[in-house]
């Protein structure tokens, strides 16, 4: 990712209001609760992701091929790792902290993005037998930046900010890179290997559906429900 | 290196108008730091008490009088002297301090932002201001530091990584000590950014940028100018908190033991010893003369 493209990236994140406007989120018990479900797609052709250059330490992680997860599309056209969440709900299920991962793996992420509450605690964690520098951001300012120079060290760290994070590897692993959103309410997904996504539990409403795509931006939809099911597709043009 | 020059010799030169253009007398408590204990301890006003009777209006005042010709009348990084400088100024607006005790990526305690504006940032052009303002001028500072970023208001200073009081308490200084040191130096993989000399020259030294663009400037500890104080313990509570806004993180989960956090500082201390800018300009005229310390010439 160039520079530019970053900070196209944080601009997009920053007009779609990644911020902690959650603040207000309060947890009530939903009646006629609804499920928001959709699948993203991609129109042009699936890319065959391409192999990344790897510049340092090159004895460990050259081993291992590791492949740029920056557009990632199933052979149905299904978009993985598109961010979806409900803007606007002000009320609504509890948030789910169960403890999340990520993981410095054969000098990748895993997972490559994710989406979590505020107040779920993160665990950094290293399988390699290199050092990492695990530097986890948001547009502003850090939210952590650790040093993992031994094989099997589990950082817990609570997060307690909202807003989209870029997360990079200040060890001169300059390929590394994940993402991590983190709300202040429970109204969320990622897409899954084939662009599917589900929400559930939603209060009754007309909410604007956010998506957002590391390359390829953000788009706005909008989702009417009332109890029962409700679809929310979205096919992003091609590159 | 040239530019590490300039950035100092702006900060001697800011100081200097400073000075000549007489601003901020030190004032009520200004002999705070003298040492002697001459009331009893319960009598002084207590730390709430001190940070009661500052104001953010006072603060404002000395803020644009003293800062903003780096800083920028909004705090933003960008004043009027900010282009010749490096390191630039801090853009303040982001909440993001760098010389803490707290967890990496929260917010410095009050006593961090009082620590930086008494001391300075040698290297820098940031001066220290002990000499200029009163502590109680300094909270005031603080205080209008803190209407100049949400963060503040939002989340509170974070939790305290590296309590002040343990740096107080060295162990001996052995060969020892700095032997594991440099053991662990190697073990951690310090010299991946900072070099096998300590001269900021690893292998990842030029690869990593600062959070505003700019090229991180890996520290070269030789050079022995050190932004975070060379005191005891200011190493050992960089390495504990990371820089935040810099490629600098926290070791705070690798290094459990209190002894060998003490030994990677005495031995990062121990790359510079003889060795930094004020051996150089002391011994300029004479580049061939041996280490050895000089005899004292009022003893001959």
């Amino acid at each position: 990712m160039t520079p530019a493209h970053l900070v196209r990236t944080l601009a997009v994140a920053a007009t779609l209001c990644w911020s902690p406007a959650w603040a207000g989120y309060t947890v009530t018990a939903v009646s006629n609760p609804a499920t928001v479900s959709g699948a993203v797609k991609y129109a042009g052709t699936a890319p065959k992701p391409g192999q990344l250059t790897i510049t340092k330490d090159e004895d460990f992680c050259g081993k291992k091929s590791v492949y740029d997860e920056s557009l990632l599309v199933s052979s149905g056209g299904g978009l993985a790792n598109v961010i979806v969440y409900l803007d606007g709900v002000t009320a609504g299920k509890a948030l789910s902290t169960p403890d999340a991962e990520l993981s410095n793996t054969d000098c990748h992420y895993i997972p490559h993005v994710q989406a979590l509450a505020v107040g779920t605690v993160l665990h950094v964690t290293n399988d390699d037998p290199i050092l990492h520098n695990t530097h986890g951001r948001l547009p502003q300012s850090d939210v952590f930046n650790y040093a993992l120079p031994r094989q099997g060290q589990d950082i817990p760290r609570k997060l307690t900010r909202a807003g989209l994070m870029k997360v990079g590897c200040d060890a001169g692993h300059t390929w590394m890179s994940a993402y991590i959103a983190v709300f202040g309410h429970p109204y969320y997904a990622v897409t899954d290997s084939n662009g599917q996504f589900t929400i559930s539990d939603v209060p009754p409403g007309t909410y604007k559906v956010i998506y957002w795509h590391e390359k390829l931006g953000g788009k706005t939809g909008s989702v009417t429900v009332s109890g029962g099911t409700a679809a929310a597709d979205l096919t992003y043009p091609a590159q | 290196m040239k530019q590490r020059y300039t950035g100092l010799g702006l900060g001697l030169t800011g100081a200097a108008c400073l000075v000549l253009a007489g601003t901020g007398h030190a004032q009520d408590d200004a002999w705070g730091d003298f040492g002697g204990n001459f009331a009893a301890a319960e009598s002084g006003p207590s730390a709430e008490a001190l940070w009661a009777r500052a104001s953010v209006a006072e603060g404002q005042r000395l803020y644009e009088s003293l800062c903003s010709g780096c800083h920028g009348v909004n705090g933003d990084g960008q004043g009027v002297a900010a282009a010749s400088m490096y390191p630039k100024p801090r853009d303040l607006t982001l909440g993001e301090y760098r010389f803490r005790t707290t967890l990496t990526g929260t917010l410095p305690t009050r006593d961090d932002v009082m620590r930086t504006l008494a001391l300075g940032l040698p290297g820098t052009a940031m001066p220290a201001w002990k000499p200029l303002l009163s502590d109680q001028q300094r909270r005031s500072l603080v205080l209008y530091l803190e209407t100049l970023s949400d963060r503040f208001e939002q989340e509170g200073p974070g939790p305290v990584e590296v309590e002040v009081a343990s740096l107080a308490d060295p162990p001996e200084l052995t060969p020892e000590l700095i032997d594991r040191g440099k053991e662990l130096y190697k073990e951690l993989k310090c010299l991946d950014c900072h070099g096998e000399d300590g001269r900021g020259d690893g292998p990842s030294a030029h690869t990593e940028k600062n959070s505003d663009g700019s090229e991180a400037d890996v520290f070269d500890f030789t050079y022995g100018v050190y932004k975070g104080g060379i005191g005891s313990g200011d190493v050992y509570r960089t390495f504990m908190t990371g820089l935040d806004g810099t490629p600098m993180p926290s070791f705070s989960d690798s290094i459990p033991e209190e002894s060998d956090r003490w030994a990677i500082e005495r031995y990062c201390q121990s790359l510079t010893r003889d060795r930094g800018l004020g051996f150089y300009l002391a011994q300029r005229p004479t580049w061939e003369r041996p280490l050895a310390p000089e005899p004292d010439p009022v003893e001959e």
